[in-house]
């Protein structure tokens, strides 16, 4: 019985050799008779935590599988080389995976996003908020690894403000310009910044999506716009970078806790009738272009405490045809700001057959100082002028002015981490000189403009900023004519304003 | 008096700042903790200094732009009233505090450019006038956190508008008022106020007696020194 089994045994074990020996031959010993297992594989570095500076600032982090590099590739597995000849080839398993280079975080921004090589100021101050030209989000890569980050971030701001206009002298506009309104305006802004960083290289991308309380404010009026920032840069961190969209060019004049874009302090004693005028501080090409035009400004960044902006700004605007270039320099040593800038724009006509040509330049600088964590202040002065040639290419004496602004802004702070309030002053003097002396050859428009404030911030949880504002201004206007009139123009106003950065 | 205001805010800060480095200087003790005891009697409790006793002398400057207001005087042998321009002034303060939150004391206080906007007279307006207010301090501060208080504060007192070359307006005045007062180190402070002034002068001419007044809203940017 034993012998049979035994037979029957190497029987079987014969011909099992006999068939499958061709082919385990064929396929080459060694060789594998599956795929390698398919699994994900791990990011290339752990998911960032965000908690750099603060750990709650992570929102989300999404590791998801990326496309390999294919540079990088591993070999294809060796199933084709096993398939039995007139067979159904399998499907194509895929390769494995390299170390992926890149991975994707949706981030809320960390507080190291927001770079203080050198002191930017009291804390949750007005020049706190500034980032002196610096490159921000700053997203870098971790460790050497390459990183795509998604940036969430950004603000609103919501203001409860009531004004009164107490024109009075010889001229219309002082019966008609006595005013007094309350309004609540806000504004929510929503930023995301994409970036791909690696070694110290970057690529990122902004929009800034903004939402306004006041739906009957018009998409071009001050403030209606829906999107703020828009643009895409590249360079190395601390080092330099090209952009280009829209963005606003580097600040040279600081305002302090009032002047809020928007406000009525900000406005000043201009009221519906009154002649125009506003603060002149190298703010021709600083804003956002509106219209179909945008910036490109190169930023270097040669010592830690030197940076430099070469904006140019093209495309049409309300006029038509722009081209503008602001070149500005910062020093900053954190305690001493200085900063200083000129500009020039032209606006011509799209007709060919125009003659149109609005030229400004501007020249202006600022010093500020900061004594953490009590007291900081600065002062600002700027000078430009704009020559006005029609359409028919005749001079606009009225619309040909000079625009001289000083001022200065101080803000004091208890220092205190866990109940920080902010006591803030400051004024702005403005004058408006044009060459409209056709009615009478000894006078020419002259405005001033005063405007002040005075404000106490207080931040709740370090989140959200409190802020109380006053506000006083007044303009006086000497009307070229004949015979020529002056009239003056008071505004009282008072804000409460609740804002919250994230 | 301007550079009598200058010297004495000078005189304030270099008293604020050698207070302030007092605070720094004395090195913290060794905290008691330190020391092993190998049998304690008890949790051993680290060391702290005693909490410094509130100080009691508060001297402050504070500048003044009134920038609302309304101002009444005699013209042609009647009182018109008219919108005051923008006036600004200096105050000094010295309060001594007796009872909890609060304080009593002296807070003298000069005002320039008390006029009209636009002179409600037909003749040409006469130079801007001059307001010195002679007051008491009457005060209560409620300290809200650390560093930060909320005050509300009286001040009655005795008012000379005078004008070069004209006969003095005088009479009785009084400020109504709050602001937030801000400890920026333990002896340094800031405060920003906002209140209401009533004056009540009046001026005397050929037997005849005539309002001479001045009402502003108050507003009080200043700091301090406390001992």
């Amino acid at each position: 019985m034993k012998t049979t089994a035994r037979f029957a045994q190497t029987g079987l074990l014969t011909a099992f050799i006999l068939f499958t020996g061709p082919i385990a031959f064929a396929a080459g010993a060694g060789s594998p008779t599956e795929a390698p297992p398919t699994e994900v594989a791990p990011p290339a570095m752990p998911p960032p935590t965000g908690g750099e500076a603060s750990p709650p600032s992570t929102v989300v982090v999404v590791p998801v599988p990326v496309q390999p590099n294919p540079a990088v590739a591993s070999p294809a597995p060796a199933r084709e080389a096993t398939a039995v000849a007139g067979s159904i080839p399998p499907p194509p398993e895929p390769a494995v995976e390299a170390p992926p280079v890149t991975e994707i975080g949706v981030q809320r921004l960390p507080g190291s996003a927001y770079p203080e090589p050198q002191t930017r100021g009291l804390k949750y101050g007005s020049l706190w908020l500034t980032f002196h030209g610096l490159q921000w989000p700053y997203l870098p890569a971790k460790a050497g690894r390459d990183r795509f980050v998604i940036g969430l971030s950004g603000w609103g701001w919501l203001d409860t403000a009531y004004v009164k206009f107490f024109p009075w002298g010889n001229a219309a506009q002082t019966n008609n310009d006595h005013l007094a309104y309350p309004t609540q305006q806000g504004r929510m802004l929503l930023r995301v910044t994409p970036t791909y960083s690696f070694a110290d290289w970057f690529v990122q991308g902004q929009v800034e999506l903004v939402g306004t309380e006041n739906q009957t404010i018009e998409r071009s009026a001050v403030g209606g716009a829906d999107t703020d920032d828009l643009w895409l840069r590249i360079g190395q961190w601390n080092k330099w970078d090209f952009q280009v969209g829209r963005f606003e060019g580097w600040e040279v004049f600081h305002l302090g806790m009032g002047l809020d874009q928007n406000t009525f302090e900000r406005q000043g004693a201009v009221a519906p009738n009154d002649n125009a005028i506003s603060y002149y501080g190298l703010t021709d090409n600083e804003f956002r272009p509106q219209g179909a035009a945008g910036n490109l400004a190169l930023h270097y960044y040669p010592l830690p405490f030197l940076r430099v902006e070469a904006l140019g700004t093209v495309g049409s605007a309300a006029n038509g045809p722009v081209v503008a270039t602001r070149p500005v320099a910062i020093i900053d040593f954190g305690w001493l700001k200085l900063k200083g800038g000129v500009e020039w724009q032209q606006e011509t006509g799209q007709k060919e057959s125009s003659q149109l040509k609005i030229t400004s330049k501007g020249v202006g600088g600022a010093v500020q100082f900061v004594f953490e964590p009590h007291i900081e202040f600065g002062l600002n002065i700027a000078q430009g002028t704009v020559v006005n040639i029609s359409d028919a290419g005749l001079p606009q004496p009225q619309s040909t002015f000079t625009r001289t602004s000083y001022g200065g802004f101080a803000n004091v702070s208890n220092g205190s981490e866990r109940y920080p309030l902010l006591f803030g002053v400051g004024g702005l003097f403005t004058r408006d000189v044009d060459q409209n002396n056709t009615a009478n050859p000894n006078v020419v428009d002259n405005y001033w403009l005063w405007q002040s404030f005075a404000a106490v911030q207080y931040v709740v949880f370090q989140q959200l900023y409190i802020k109380l504002v006053g506000g006083y201004s007044r303009a006086h206007y000497l009307v070229a004519g004949s015979p020529a009139y002056q009239y003056d123009d008071e505004m009282y106003s008072v804000r409460l304003r609740f804002s919250f950065y994230f | 008096m301007r550079k009598a205001s200058t010297l004495i805010g000078l005189t304030l800060v270099a008293l604020g700042a050698g207070a302030r480095a007092e605070d720094v200087a004395p090195p913290a003790p060794a905290p008691a903790a330190a020391v092993v005891d190998p049998f304690p009697a008890a949790t051993p409790v680290a060391w702290a200094p005693p909490p410094a006793p509130r100080p009691r002398l508060r001297i402050g400057l504070s500048f003044l732009p009134m920038g609302l207001g309304k101002f009444t005087t005699p013209i042609g042998g009647n009182t018109t009233q008219g919108d005051a321009s923008l006036a600004y002034g200096a105050g000094l303060s010295a309060s001594y505090r007796i009872l909890a939150g609060f304080s009593l004391g002296v807070a003298p206080q000069i005002i320039y450019n008390v006029n009209y906007k636009a002179y409600p007279g037909s003749l040409k307006a006469p130079p801007a006038d001059k307001e010195i207010d002679l007051m008491a301090r009457l005060a209560y501060t409620f300290p809200i956190v650390e560093t930060i208080g909320l005050y509300v504060e009286a001040l009655p007192g005795y008012s000379i508008i005078s004008q070069p070359g004209s006969t003095s307006a005088n009479g009785f005045v009084v400020a109504l008022g709050g602001g937030v007062d801000m400890q920026m180190t333990d002896h340094i402070f800031a405060n920003l106020g906002v209140g209401y002034q009533l004056g009540f002068q009046s001026v005397t001419i050929a037997g005849t007696t005539f309002d001479n007044r001045a009402r502003y809203v108050r507003v009080a940017l200043g700091g301090g020194v406390r001992f």
